[in-house]
């Protein structure tokens, strides 16, 4: 980058002619003059260069900050009436109703309803702030599917109050549009299998762990807010109790229970009334969950253990295997060092040793043999 | 009639004819030059068209296969792969276009620093050949039914890997391996 700008300078700027103006003086010359004299014939080309980019790119830089914050705060503000329904705070604190993680993060929350411990609200922008990434992301994401298209999105995390206990489950309503993406990046959908119903528009599909759970979340309230349309700006709207990264260790299997609602950042006022609508069906679903007005029979709870059981017993088996493995290593080891000792012993010394080795074995299978008995 | 066998023809007509211009002439150059560009520009447009088209039907119908484990991915499970069928056109469409940058790239170099001009008389008219045969554009834009060998998801042509791994490498669609696959647990990969 640095080299390619520099041949660009080079040939906007002859390279000789940087120092030019020393060079049109002699040395005594330049000595005879006062320093003022010195910085008016010095060429300042190179700097006014380098400060007009500099000053460009900040420039630029604080338009897309500007614009992302405007972005986030008009979108909080136009979900102030269905978050202050429901909850005492809307906002980080009682002053602030966001924190700014960076110019392109942004988060939000919510606390104090019965029910539900909190509502996290993460915004993550497209990075306007920053043109070069945000026009090279946008052209590598066509080209590599390791980088991500650049997109606003929001989730909302319900965490229901530990208060408000029900039973482990995954039930997702997830948008046709981008599905296996969903799938891939979301550790507790690849445990669910995927279904179409006469139930949502045709523009949905269920995820869940069994038939039960998908039908009983979709409340009449949540089903009238899903439109067809609706998935073009809704991602998923999922319950589980598994997180979202492929857990490493046992205890991230523990239940840890949450409603995701994963949306793009819309500035529509029709379809954010519709995201009012949706978090405000989720609210009352956690309620109706808690108050076990939705329940569900034993045998789609039995399956749902058995996912969990087999997740764990996958793991326990890597671990397994990993042990197995650095046992061997270490045993290969010692071997080779008692045999390296051996080498190093001279010939009586070794005789005497593999002797010992002998009986060593034989006292053991002596034992071995007692123990039968 | 076989592509295979259509490619290879199409191959040795087009060197002949590359032999028999003189390419160190200027003009005749110049209008290799434009030929190939206009080929490229065909190849973009058919492509782009199957893209509108894909969009303009909007077919939402779910798409669930098996994808075998890509060995040299570090993949040792096969992924289930949930798509509509829109989706999944379009992903075949964007390989295709994919691969149109890549060739113009090779072509760039090719043809621009080693100064090679056969080349580009030989994937000119291919290259048209061979995005007329793929499978996304006759559906589209040909509106053949898409059943049969053209029923999605597409056979990967037959090449090497496909004699090396045996035919390991093939999707699965039946409704047991796809619901096994599905609950796997596969994903969860970090983003960023």
């Amino acid at each position: 980058m640095s080299s390619a700008f520099a041949t660009f300078l080079s040939k906007v700027i002859p390279s000789n002619d940087i120092f030019a103006s020393q060079q049109k003086y002699s040395v005594e010359e330049l000595q005879a003059m006062t320093i003022f004299q010195r910085l008016a014939v010095n060429d300042w080309r190179l700097e006014f260069i380098t400060l007009s980019f500099i000053t460009v790119f900040v420039f630029l830089f604080a338009i897309g900050d500007w614009y992302n914050k405007r972005l986030v705060v008009s979108y909080l503000e136009s979900l102030r009436g269905a978050f202050e329904k429901n909850f005492y705070q809307y906002g980080v604190s009682p002053k602030d109703l966001y924190i700014k993680d960076n110019s392109e993060s942004y988060a939000s929350y919510a606390t104090g309803r019965n029910n539900i411990a909190k509502v996290n609200i993460t915004i993550k922008l497209k990075p306007r702030h920053n043109l070069f990434v945000w026009v090279l992301e946008t052209v590598l994401s066509f080209f590599a599917s390791s980088v991500q298209l650049p997109e606003d999105k929001v989730d909302f995390v319900i965490t229901p109050a530990r208060s408000a206990e029900y039973d482990n489950f995954i039930a997702a309503i997830v948008s046709k549009l981008g599905m296996n993406e969903h799938r891939k990046f979301n550790y507790f959908l690849s445990l669910t299998k995927t279904s179409d119903s006469t139930n949502l528009p045709e523009s949905f599909v269920y995820m869940s762990e069994a038939n039960e759970f998908q039908e009983k979340i979709t409340t009449p309230e949540l089903k009238k807010a899903l439109t067809l349309q609706a998935a073009s700006f809704i991602k998923y709207i999922a319950v589980t109790d598994q997180p979202v990264e492929k857990p490493e260790s046992i205890q991230e299997f523990l239940p840890q229970r949450k409603i995701i609602f994963s949306t793009s950042l819309v500035s529509n006022s029709a379809q954010l009334q519709q995201i009012g609508q949706i978090l405000d069906a989720l609210f009352s679903v956690v309620d109706k969950l808690a108050s076990k007005e939705i329940s569900f029979k034993p045998e789609a709870l039995k399956k749902v253990v058995k996912t969990r059981e087999s997740e764990i017993s996958k793991i326990q088996k890597i671990r397994e295997e990993i042990k197995q493995e650095e046992l061997a290593a270490e045993k290969a080891k010692l071997r080779r060092e008692e045999r390296d000792k051996l080498r190093t012993l001279s010939r009586e010394e070794q005789i005497k040793a593999e002797k010992k080795a002998q009986e060593k074995k034989q006292r053991k299978q002596l034992k071995k043999n007692k123990v039968r008995m | 009639m076989n592509p295979a066998v259509t490619n290879i023809v199409l191959m040795l007509v087009m060197m002949q004819v590359s032999r028999k211009l003189d390419l160190e002439d200027p003009t005749i150059l110049f209008y290799v030059r434009v030929g190939y560009g206009a080929c490229q520009a065909i190849v973009m447009a058919i492509y782009l068209i199957t893209r509108a088209k894909i969009n303009a039907k909007n077919d939402l119908t779910t798409l669930k296969y098996v994808q075998p484990a890509n060995p040299l991915a570090g993949e040792s499970e096969p992924k289930a792969v949930v798509t509509t069928v829109k989706e999944y056109d379009l992903q075949q469409v964007n390989t295709q276009i994919k691969s149109v940058f890549q060739s113009l790239a090779m072509m760039g170099f090719m043809h621009l620093y080693m100064k090679y001009t056969n080349p580009l008389v030989m994937q000119s008219v291919s290259s048209v050949k061979s995005a007329l045969e793929a499978n996304i554009v006759k559906i589209h834009l040909f509106g053949v039914p898409a059943s049969g060998d053209l029923k999605r998801p597409f056979k990967a042509a037959a090449g090497f890997m496909e004699a090396l791994t045996g035919g390991a490498g093939e999707f699965k669609t039946d409704k047991q391996s796809v619901e096994q696959a599905e609950i796997s647990g596969s994903g969860g990969i970090k983003e960023d």
